[in-house]
């Protein structure tokens, strides 16, 4: 009886409206109407069903912020927070339902909402003690999946090990990637190695061209697009494993025999470098790399207009992926500048049209480009780049 | 009377070990110390989401440098990896699945109004986190904020990305609203106006204790990692490592005329640059690998704290990784005692209140019958 003359909870308090299961229902009613909003989809309906969607969540956990506040732990008070909870759940099923196919982010936002608000009414449910245990619980799935992301990355070009890879791919995959938990904190591991650049020619509709090289301080507007740039670059590095042998021996011989030889666009010799191993001078790159570069060259061709007349469209874009070497103690003594080019090791990533499309495809055939993944001596880079004319070369 | 985790639970009664590892997470801490990171991260993240305002199609629009066409390939089709399940299959990767799972916002709003709209929110949920406004909430929507960037152009990430992502999560359930915030400053306000003679600062609170495990666990996690990584690197163990951070010039000070000569003066003398590389190379390897077990002795905590921080200006300057050394600090704070970090915020304003006593009693006294005028 003292029970129901109790003053009415913290949570009971305040203005009506502001009241919690009020707060929640509205909020769970805004996301419905977002949903049932899904059959109207366009240019206006979207933007507006999305804002209700939004605006229902951020309701529903206010409600639930000022429920949890002021709720006991007796096994009623547990039974309507777990089951307040659950209807903020609910709130999240609908909004699942209400995301179109190609609106997979919010699929993926409604199903870790889903889960979490489930697994949020479940711990509510049990005793203070329980509840503690269950959450630590899950801190150490947690933290076996940032354990798991860090082991399942191979070593310096090693195999990585094989549990850590099954757990990665069957059980933690769908949990880590959303939330960005995949680095495998190996910093400057196993060796901090030479830095990656990218140099881009682009080359416009009436023949001109000029050269746009990433990361580059003196372009860059501030220090985190620079360091941005310098991801992007070194995104560039991912390669796909070397040809088998037989293959290799192939390639390097016809590498050779064309960079003595040039076909009739280059005007001098291309020669394939003597003083490293043939395979440290062929890098092919990684389906993933190879679609960056085809989305660089995209970008670099529609925001790199001809700085004389931006007019003329760029038409075509070779990519170098450019491997610094660190100068030695000794060279840097011996009065050797950091920035020198000599220091640099270009490799021809292929040519590619505005469209992104390899205009020179990778292949023993005739069609193939002899260069294509090899590095060009720094300098011999600009008879390749066609900086160099072959008129300009003839007698 | 000592604070204890399990206030409702018979403590007789209860294992030893369990009672340890309660108190371990969910013993009440003081939210200040927490507090104070969400104000540095918060900081940090707007700074770095601010940024983004300059050439914000170039990150996450349409053709953007990771364009519509590559982030269909990111999250559709790129193939997904697994050993083989036997040792009779194949030896290299099996494809096992199409696309990562990449969530963005910007990955579906194409029109550039729109994504100003978005971007524009965005700044201001990490606003209203930093400043601490209705902080449960924004704390949430700052992270998923941040996610929207960090997995629509996941090539231009860096290490400072990974650990505002880190902290900004642990941040979301955390009570890091509770203290130097806007709704403290509400939550006091409400107090004084409703007649309350006495207003207590925060209460300690087991989610604190709760968020400052995780953060530090997962600081630990990140050196380990690290560390272990190192070994396996020739340049690590031969001392040279260090050499191609000092003089590589994609992230180093080269163009200073005093670091250049520095690193020249170095190279000079053999032994000296020898001490010196094999010294950093060293202090790295002992820091990242013994700090996730020493840290946790008390006597050995604030070594480990100063040589973390060392470590992390060090690459702040060297390597011009400012905003990540900023986030690694906030990590390595977590393991100050927070009631004392309290105690020394509570330092400044009891001096303060001492000062404004002591002016108000010398302009009292020098001006008495103005004063006097002026209470009329």
């Amino acid at each position: 009886m003292a029970q129901e003359h109790a003053a009415p909870a913290a949570t009971e308090q305040g203005p009506v409206w502001l009241r919690p299961w009020r707060v929640l229902l509205t909020g769970s009613g805004a996301v419905l109407l977002g949903t049932i909003l899904i059959s109207f989809d366009g240019p206006v309906v979207t933007p507006v069903r999305l804002i209700l969607m939004l605006a229902g969540l951020i309701a529903g956990g206010l409600a639930v912020q000022r429920h949890l506040a002021g709720a006991g732990e007796e096994l009623d008070d547990r039974v309507e927070s777990a089951g307040f909870i659950a209807v903020y759940s609910l709130a999240g099923i609908v909004g699942f339902l209400g995301m179109q196919d190609d609106w997979f982010s919010g699929r993926i936002f409604f199903a870790f909402f889903i889960c979490a608000t489930i697994g949020g009414s479940l711990l509510m449910l049990m005793p203070r003690v329980w509840r503690r245990l269950a959450a630590t619980v899950l801190v150490l799935l947690h933290f076996g999946g940032i354990v798991t992301a860090s082991a399942s990355s191979g070593m310096g070009g090693g195999e990585p090990a094989w549990l850590p890879s099954e757990l990665m791919t069957y059980v933690y995959r769908p949990y880590l990637y959303p939330m960005y938990l995949v680095n495998a904190y190996h910093f400057y591991a196993p060796d901090p190695g030479a830095s990656t650049l990218a140099w881009y020619r682009v080359e416009y509709e009436d023949g001109s061209y000029r050269w746009i090289k990433f990361p580059d301080r003196a372009a860059t507007e501030t220090p985190l697009h620079y360091q941005r740039h310098m991801g992007m670059a070194e995104s560039l590095n991912s390669r796909s494993p070397t040809p088998p042998p037989e293959v290799f021996e192939k390639l390097w011989k016809r590498r050779s025999r064309v960079g003595k030889q040039p076909p009739r666009q280059y005007a001098g010799l291309i020669p394939i470098r003597e003083d490293i191993s043939y395979w440290a001078q062929f890098t092919p790159p990684a389906e993933y790399t190879q679609k960056m570069l085809e989305s660089y060259a995209r970008f670099v061709c529609l925001n790199y207009p001809n700085p004389d007349d931006p007019s003329k469209r760029a038409v075509r874009v070779k990519v170098y992926r450019v491997y610094y070497k660190i100068p030695s103690p000794g060279e840097l003594l011996g009065g050797a500048d950091p920035y020198d080019d000599n220091l640099k090791r270009p490799f021809f990533m292929g040519e590619f049209d505005a469209d992104g499309k390899l205009l020179t495809p990778f292949g023993l055939d005739e069609r193939g480009d002899p260069f294509l993944y090899w590095e060009i001596p720094m300098d011999a880079l600009k008879i390749h780049a066609g900086d160099v004319k072959p008129e300009v070369m003839e007698p | 009377m000592k604070a204890h985790a399990l206030p409702d639970v018979n403590l007789e009664r209860t294992p030893k070990a369990l009672r340890a590892w309660e108190d371990f997470w969910f013993k009440p801490a003081d939210p200040t110390l927490l507090a104070c990171i969400r104000i540095i991260v918060g900081c940090v993240t707007l700074y770095v989401y601010a940024v983004y305002s300059i050439g914000l199609m170039t990150m996450v629009g349409p053709h953007a440098w990771v364009d519509t066409r590559a982030a269909h390939y990111l999250t559709h089709e790129i193939p997904v990896g697994a050993p083989p399940s036997s040792f009779d299959a194949s030896p290299f990767m099996q494809q096992v699945d199409q696309g990562n799972y990449l969530a963005s916002v910007y990955f579906h709003v194409t029109d550039p109004a729109w994504i100003w709209v978005i971007h524009l929110a965005i700044l201001c949920s990490i606003f209203l986190f930093t400043v601490g406004y209705q902080t449960r909430i924004t704390s949430i929507l700052a992270w998923l904020g941040a996610l929207c960037y960090i997995q629509r152009t996941p090539v231009t990430l860096f290490g400072m990305d990974t650990m505002d992502n880190i902290l900004l999560m642990y941040l979301a359930v955390a009570p890091c609203g509770a203290a130097l915030s806007v709704d403290r400053w509400l939550e006091v306000r409400r107090q004084r106006r409703a007649g309350s003679p006495h207003i207590d600062p925060p209460a300690p609170q087991p989610m604190a204790q709760f968020a400052l495990r995780l953060i530090q666990i997962h600081f630990c996690i990140i050196y380990l990692a690290s560390g272990t990584a190192k070994l396996l690197g020739p340049t690590w163990w031969s001392g040279q490592a260090l050499w191609g951070c000092f003089a590589n010039f994609t992230f180093a000070p080269m163009r200073s005329e005093w670091y250049l000569s520095f690193l020249k003066f170095l190279s000079a003398h053999r032994l000296l640059w020898e001490m010196v590389m094999t010294g950093s190379a060293l202090f790295t390897l002992v820091l990242e690998i013994g700090l996730p077990f020493c840290i946790w002795m008390p006597r050995l905590r604030w070594v480990c704290i100063i040589g973390s921080i060392l470590l992390h200006l060090g690459i702040g300057y060297i390597m011009a990784l400012t905003t990540f050394g900023m986030l690694m600090l906030c990590m390595a704070i977590s393991f100050a005692p927070p009631e004392l970090v309290r105690a020394y915020l509570e330092s400044f304003r009891r001096k303060d209140k001492h000062a404004a006593e002591h002016d108000a009693e010398q302009e009292e006294a020098a001006n008495p019958r103005e004063l006097a005028v002026a209470a009329q």
